[in-house]
């Protein structure tokens, strides 16, 4: 299923929540939806989801307007999550599934196989309460593909996660998209975005900033970018006008090369001034474009 | 509708397999009862205990006809001759509930005088007067020389018994006490579940959005199912307690009912149990989706809490009014809040409970309170709407009038 947004347009009173947003999920890719917080990705998330209707512009499914069979077929992990906490798991996930139409004889061997899959077979029969806060965002993700959706929404789904559920459910969506389902990760972690997207949007203040796909994003701003790993004090690089923008951790920088410098004169500059482990010329990070970007475009 | 059914399904389970709902559908009726008759019983019939009254001044043939009938209402007399001071050392050292002193001019009409350590018990002075009067008049008609039997049998007073004839023609005894027990008790039944059951809904709403779980919902089912599924699934909860109640009560008054005289109270028919339940629904879905609206504008519980007062206030009004109305039910006082939509779910059925009120205007009541759902719901669903998705918001009573106009 193809979801379709053109030129939608949000304001909540003076505040311009979306301004003219487009863009094309297909099935079988993950489509990035990328922005600093309050950038209006949630907005843009509830407008498809047909929470809140937008002022202006259309979102299409299959070409079509939503219709009210078409919520039976989406998924959606909002950004707020919340679980009735008072029932019991195995309850709750089959509520939530009837609600997209599936009946319970349907989806047993489901929760069954996604419990196991996230570590959460014993808890199947205790209350939801009971769950850790992790715990219930993987029953969350659940709740999102129980039903086998053909658009899976899922907004900061790795938001508090530990590094391994991180992976289990890193896994799961890298594999729902290779069923051809049609998936919108929202994010503002740049380096998710970048290892498991192939599509991209970057928006902030409700506009786009940029757009395309990964690869022809990072070819675009060719390989101006050096990397650096070393051992010192990096105050020198700040004053020194071979290099424009800069992304700096103590002992490792990621660094814009200005306009007609070359890398070798950078070498040549830094050699003795700094104890160097690695100098590795490559197209910038999507974390880089997205930071340079946003101050360009503000 | 198929969502509908499903939210309705799953808010009445939440809502009825609860351990309050199935305490509160056993024990209800008799915590009614125990709330409403049993305080008049006691009142009523508190054991009088043998309390001793010293008396001076009393002259010894009025004592004497007074002292039996007195004795046997738990009052005993002390023959005087002792001292007021010391009397008044006795009666605040609680060796005494009192003293009475008679003056001189009692027979022209002099006024005796009880002191107590205590607040006096209307009780002991009623029947004291009552006695004590009846002898001080006999002795007042001896002394005029007249017979007092013969004038006491002129003075009898007429009796009036008060019957009623209902629509079905029949003529039924009234009982004013049994009558204001059964108005209150249902006023105070109406109320009850009333408020319980739109502040059921109301925080149900709000939870949805403390528990964050609302867009979930809304990505799988409309506002509307949501808001109609919460309201008539707590409708069904509602009704299925009713329907229990009301079999309690049938059987009950079956089984026990004559025993205590309910068997002549002809205002426990089917016909006004069948009234009850519709003048509930009608004050519950007005209030419900009053409420519903309430809850999706507040942030929280507490939020809930300071938007619903004006609704609290309207639903208390027939509860202190209940005196006034169950006694002069087709007073214009009782006639227009049994028109106004907010209090007439409570006090038409009152009214139709406690007399016979004219067709046209039980009909009338009924055609405005649906009117008044109609216009409620329509309101609700919008404020649900626009409400349920601000978090972080708290609104004021003229913000949520503001949401209504945008």
């Amino acid at each position: 299923m193809m979801l379709q947004v053109r030129n939608v347009k949000k304001s909540y009173g003076a505040v311009q929540a979306v301004d003219g947003i487009s863009f094309t999920a297909s099935p079988g890719k993950i489509y990035g939806l990328l922005g600093p917080n309050g950038a209006g990705k949630t907005t843009t998330i509830r407008m498809i989801m047909n929470i809140i209707a937008p002022d202006q512009g259309q979102i299409l499914f299959d070409r079509k307007p939503i219709s009210p069979g078409d919520k039976n077929r989406i998924g959606y992990l909002p950004e707020e999550r919340g679980l009735y906490r008072k029932m019991i798991l195995n309850d709750l996930l089959h509520y939530f599934a009837s609600l997209k139409g599936r009946k319970r004889g349907e989806v047993q061997s489901r929760i069954d196989d996604w419990l196991e899959r996230f570590d959460l077979s014993e808890w199947k029969m205790r209350k939801v309460e009971e769950l850790s806060k992790g715990m219930s965002q993987k029953v969350q993700f659940i709740v999102s593909v129980l039903h086998d959706p053909d658009i899976l929404v899922l907004d900061e789904p790795f938001a508090g996660l530990d590094p391994v559920s991180t992976e289990a459910l890193r896994k799961a969506v890298l594999e729902l998209g290779k069923q051809e389902k049609t998936i919108l990760l929202s994010t503002h972690i740049m380096e998710q975005a970048e290892r498991m997207c192939s599509t991209i949007l970057i928006i902030d203040s409700g506009r786009e900033v940029l757009s395309g796909s990964v690869e022809a994003i990072k070819s675009r701003f060719g390989k101006n970018s050096v990397i650096i790993e070393f051992d010192g004090d990096a105050d020198i690089l700040h004053g020194c006008d071979l290099i424009g923008t800069v992304i700096s951790y103590p002992r490792w920088v990621e660094a814009e090369l200005a306009a007609g410098a070359n890398a070798d004169e950078l070498l040549g500059y830094l050699v003795g001034k700094l104890s160097i482990k690695r100098f590795e010329v490559v197209t910038p990070s999507l974390h880089k474009i997205f930071i340079d970007q946003l101050e360009q475009g503000r | 509708m198929e969502k509908l059914r499903k939210v309705l399904a799953h808010e009445f389970r939440m809502t009825a397999a609860t351990k309050a709902f199935i305490i509160l559908t056993i024990l209800g009726p008799f915590l009614l009862i125990g709330m409403t008759v049993v305080p008049a019983l006691v009142s009523q019939k508190t054991e009088r205990r043998g309390i001793e009254i010293a008396v001076a001044g009393m002259p010894s043939r009025i004592f004497n006809a007074v002292g039996e009938p007195l004795r046997q209402l738990g009052i005993n007399l002390q023959a005087g001759g002792q001292p007021i001071e010391q009397l008044e050392r006795k009666v605040r050292e609680e060796d005494l509930y009192g003293y009475l002193i008679f003056p001189a001019d009692f027979l022209s009409g002099g006024t005796l005088e009880l002191v107590t350590s205590e607040f006096p018990d209307y009780r002991i002075v009623e029947a004291m007067k009552g006695v004590i009067g009846q002898v001080v008049t006999d002795e007042r008609i001896r002394q005029a020389g007249l017979d007092s039997a013969r004038i006491r049998a002129m003075m009898r007073p007429v009796d009036i018994e008060a019957k009623q004839i209902t629509r079905s023609g029949a003529k039924a005894q009234t009982d004013t006490f049994s009558f204001i027990m059964i108005g209150i008790t249902f006023t105070l039944m109406l109320y009850m579940t009333i408020l319980l059951y739109g502040q059921s809904i109301g925080r149900s709403v709000v939870q949805e959005k403390t528990s964050k779980t609302v867009e979930i919902m809304l990505s799988s089912v409309s506002e509307t199912d949501l808001l109609f599924g919460k309201i008539l699934g707590q409708a069904a909860a509602s009704l299925l307690q009713y329907g229990v109640w009301i079999g309690m009560a049938l059987i009950g008054a079956r089984l026990i009912g004559p025993a205590l005289g309910l068997d002549r109270l002809p205002q426990l028919s089917l016909s006004t149990l069948l009234y009850l339940v519709l003048f509930f629904l009608l004050g519950f879905f007005l209030f419900a989706s009053l409420f519903a609206a309430l809850g999706a504008a507040a942030q929280d519980e507490q939020n809930l809490g300071q938007l619903s007062w004006p609704a609290i206030v309207v639903l208390v009004f027939p509860m202190v009014s209940a005196g006034p109305i169950i006694t002069a039910p087709g007073s214009s006082f009782a006639v227009f809040l049994s028109l106004f939509p907010l209090t007439a779910p409570i006090v038409m059925f009152v009214r139709i409970l406690v007399s016979d009120p004219k067709t046209w205007q039980i009909l009338l009541s009924v055609g405005i309170q649906v009117a008044a759902i109609v216009i409620m719901i329509l309101l609700s669903a919008k404020i649900f709407r626009i409400g349920i998705l601000m978090t972080g918001k708290r609104f004021t009573l003229a913000e949520v009038f503001r949401l209504l106009r945008a």
